[in-house]
């Protein structure tokens, strides 16, 4: 690793009110919110900010690193403005998430996890997003959108373009 | 007590004890992975589902280690349904797990092999590719071979309730799950070689214990480590002469399950020792190789020799923490009877750290097996006698026994034996010790020897050899009785255990105790209870 990262004074306090949200013996319990908090200050989860987490926790870092590597959207990589999802488990597979996800890749010029040279997109799949019965869906950042196709793709992208 | 039914049948149990405990109290074994007797059961490997009656004539299946004994529970560990999920579940675990047991180090001692065998299919219907992640290094005794890994978390859950020091989790999610590491913070602790010990399959391994001879060829040696005062108990595996591993044996008063590193490791300090092989006799100034009787004239000669000129209690003794309580009895003895000396003394190795675990697992500051019993025998717990004799003149000659590789002389007991007219050695190198001495006797090693020791908690337990001394060494036994011998005294016991007898009759503290009643589980000094639950 290299040096620690701290938080800075303002998402000190943030952590200080989020550990308090839980009774001293179950400090760990506050891993996921903390882990948001450093995604936040970083856009990214690295293993220094595990540390900091684990340190502000008061727990060993490794049980940290076993909370954000379990969950897919805590990013262990730097990511782009903004993170584009598609569900690729069984019913948005059924509904056409393949070509949703064809066009996003050819449309941006990026592969799975990539991110493009400008910096604003990275390419994601995600298993379920819990909207079966909507799909194919795409989560972009933490937004759901439904009943995606490669043309109201197109719309979203633009739409975030407008800001 | 409770009465529960298995399979129809009514036993009486203890109540509040989990189900695979009661159940093996009873023989019957219920396969397992990730419960281990010496952690919380955690339910996670689904190996030891059984059915219990959970409403009446309803049965559901449950795990067995996370079920607590109740009077009138119902169980069944035979119907179909519970054999059914056995086989799933043992499917499911090799889905990922590769066929490298003709070169895996658990081979033999391995739960998936023996349970695949008793309870798996004999074939997969997994037709994909299996997950190969490579190979990591731990820690500095520990390697994981991830393919083999079953994730059924004995290891970190080790690392939590035991240490507590809490290097090891499991990362990345579902089917990439992986025993891991953080970054800069290797499994280094204290106990980390007990995770390869609990881990039910190839995949946690010592370094020190790998590509080694199969694990059915060894003969097993129950014994104890000599490492410190705590003296785990502990089996060691043993081919051609030479121990290749030390397992820690269950002693819930002495160690519970585990071991420590150090004393696990120590037996290659004592086997790689440049060792003793035959007697040593000063001649011209300087030590060389005798036989036997020649060592043994030269001792008697130099001891009469004192006694003669010097007058009786001008010879003294000096005991070892690494001798066992008979030799350091027979020393006493020696003493008394043959040199008529009651002057007795015992050179303490200096302290080194002390170390309690998270579970209460004890690590002693005291780095040999044997002060206690040697104090006892000897009625003496320094040097401060002898060297005040030494200084005075009225020790002439010392008689000493040593043993401890790694035991060096301080400075002034060292200028203190110069002075001396007559020294004769036990040892088992050529130590500082060894140097200054007239007379040599090449010793045994604890792994070498038959006898008991006192624990820190005032526990006799029982050493037994994994093989004999090397070439011309001796047990130091045999060599004080001979030498007494020589001197015109009968010691006695012909071994260790007549040897206890006699002391249980005339040592405080050891009456009544026999060889047999300390057994393989050793017994508290006074017929005590252990005055606080070691273990953990």
């Amino acid at each position: 690793m290299s040096t620690p990262l701290e938080f800075t004074d303002a998402a000190r306090e943030r952590a200080a009110e989020i550990l308090g949200r839980y009774p001293e013996e179950y400090r760990k319990s506050a891993v996921v919110p903390l882990l948001h908090l450093a995604q936040e200050e970083w856009g990214y989860v690295s293993p220094e900010a595990m540390a900091c987490v684990a340190s502000l926790i008061g727990c060993s870092p490794v049980k940290v690193a076993e909370i954000a590597t379990f969950y897919p959207m805590f990013n262990k990589e730097p990511v782009g403005e903004n993170v584009l999802a598609v569900c690729h488990t069984l019913p948005c597979a059924l509904t056409g998430c393949a070509g949703v996800y064809d066009h996003l890749s050819k449309k941006l010029g990026i592969g799975l996890g990539e991110t493009t040279e400008d910096g604003r997109f990275t390419l994601r799949k995600s298993e379920c997003l819990a909207a079966c019965d909507r799909g194919p869906v795409l989560l972009v950042n933490r937004r759901l959108h439904t009943h995606v196709s490669p043309e109201k793709v197109d719309e979203i992208l633009e739409n975030l373009d407008k800001g | 007590m409770a009465t529960i039914t298995i399979d129809d049948q009514q036993y009486t149990v203890e109540e509040g004890r989990n189900l695979i405990d009661a159940a093996a109290d009873l023989g019957i074994d219920i396969p397992h992975f990730c419960y281990h007797p010496g952690l919380a059961p955690d339910g996670n490997c689904r190996m030891c589902l059984t059915e219990m009656e959970i409403r009446p004539g309803q049965f559901g299946i449950v795990t067995s280690c996370t079920i607590r004994i109740k009077d009138g529970m119902n169980f069944r560990f035979n119907s179909p349904a519970v054999l059914d999920n056995r086989k799933g579940v043992m499917e499911f675990l090799l889905i990922n797990h590769p066929l490298d047991c003709p070169w895996c180090d658990q081979a033999g001692e391995c739960k998936l092999q023996d349970h695949s065998f008793d309870h798996g299919r004999g074939h997969s219907r997994f037709v994909e590719t299996k997950r190969v992640p490579p190979k990591k290094d731990l820690g500095p005794h520990i390697t994981l071979y991830t393919t083999r890994c079953i994730l059924c978390q004995r290891c970190t859950r080790f690392c939590d309730e035991i240490t507590g020091t809490s290097e090891l989790g499991v990362v990345q999610m579902g089917s990439k799950s992986e025993i891991a590491t953080f970054e800069g913070v290797p499994l280094d602790n204290k106990m980390s070689g007990n995770v390869a010990d609990i881990c039910p399959v190839g995949a946690l391994v010592t370094k020190d214990f790998l590509y080694k001879p199969r694990i059915w060829h060894y003969e097993k040696v129950d014994t104890f480590c000599p490492g410190c005062a705590t003296g785990c108990n502990t089996t060691l595996e043993v081919l051609h002469q030479k121990i290749y591993r030390t397992k820690p044996r269950h002693n819930e008063d002495v160690n519970g399950y585990w071991m420590c590193d150090e004393g696990r490791f120590c037996y290659h300090g004592w086997q790689d020792a440049d060792r003793l092989k035959a007697p040593l006799k000063r001649v011209d100034g300087e030590l060389r190789q005798v036989t036997w009787p020649d060592a043994m004239d030269a001792a008697v000669g130099g001891i009469q020799a004192v006694l003669a000129v010097e007058g009786e209690a001008a010879m003294g003794v000096v005991g070892s923490s690494m001798a066992t309580n008979e030799e350091n009895y027979l020393l006493r003895r020696l003493g008394a009877e043959a040199f008529g000396s009651p002057r007795t003394g015992l050179d303490r190795k200096p302290d080194g750290e002390a170390w309690t675990s998270k579970s209460g697992f004890h690590i002693d500051a005291d780095k040999t097996p044997n002060t206690r019993g040697a104090r006892d025998m000897l009625g003496a717990g320094s040097l401060d006698d002898i060297l005040q004799g030494i200084d005075d003149g009225s020790i002439r000659g010392l008689y000493v026994l040593g043993g401890d590789i790694g035991h060096t002389l301080s400075p002034d007991v060292a200028e203190a034996f110069g002075k001396l007219e007559f020294l004769v050695v036990h040892d088992v190198h050529r130590s500082d010790l060894a140097e200054l001495a007239d007379v040599v006797f090449a010793g045994a090693i604890p792994f070498e020897k038959h006898g008991t020791m006192t624990n820190a908690q005032d526990r006799v337990q029982r050493l037994n050899p994994a093989f004999p001394p090397p070439g011309g060494a001796r047990e130091d036994f045999a060599m004080l009785r001979y030498v007494a011998q020589r001197m015109g005294v009968d010691l006695g016991g012909t071994d260790p255990a007549e040897v206890l007898e006699e002391i249980a009759g005339r040592v405080e503290g050891y009456a009544g105790l026999t060889y047999d009643l300390v057994g393989d589980q050793g017994v508290m000094k006074g017929g005590e209870e252990p005055s606080e639950a070691a273990g953990g």
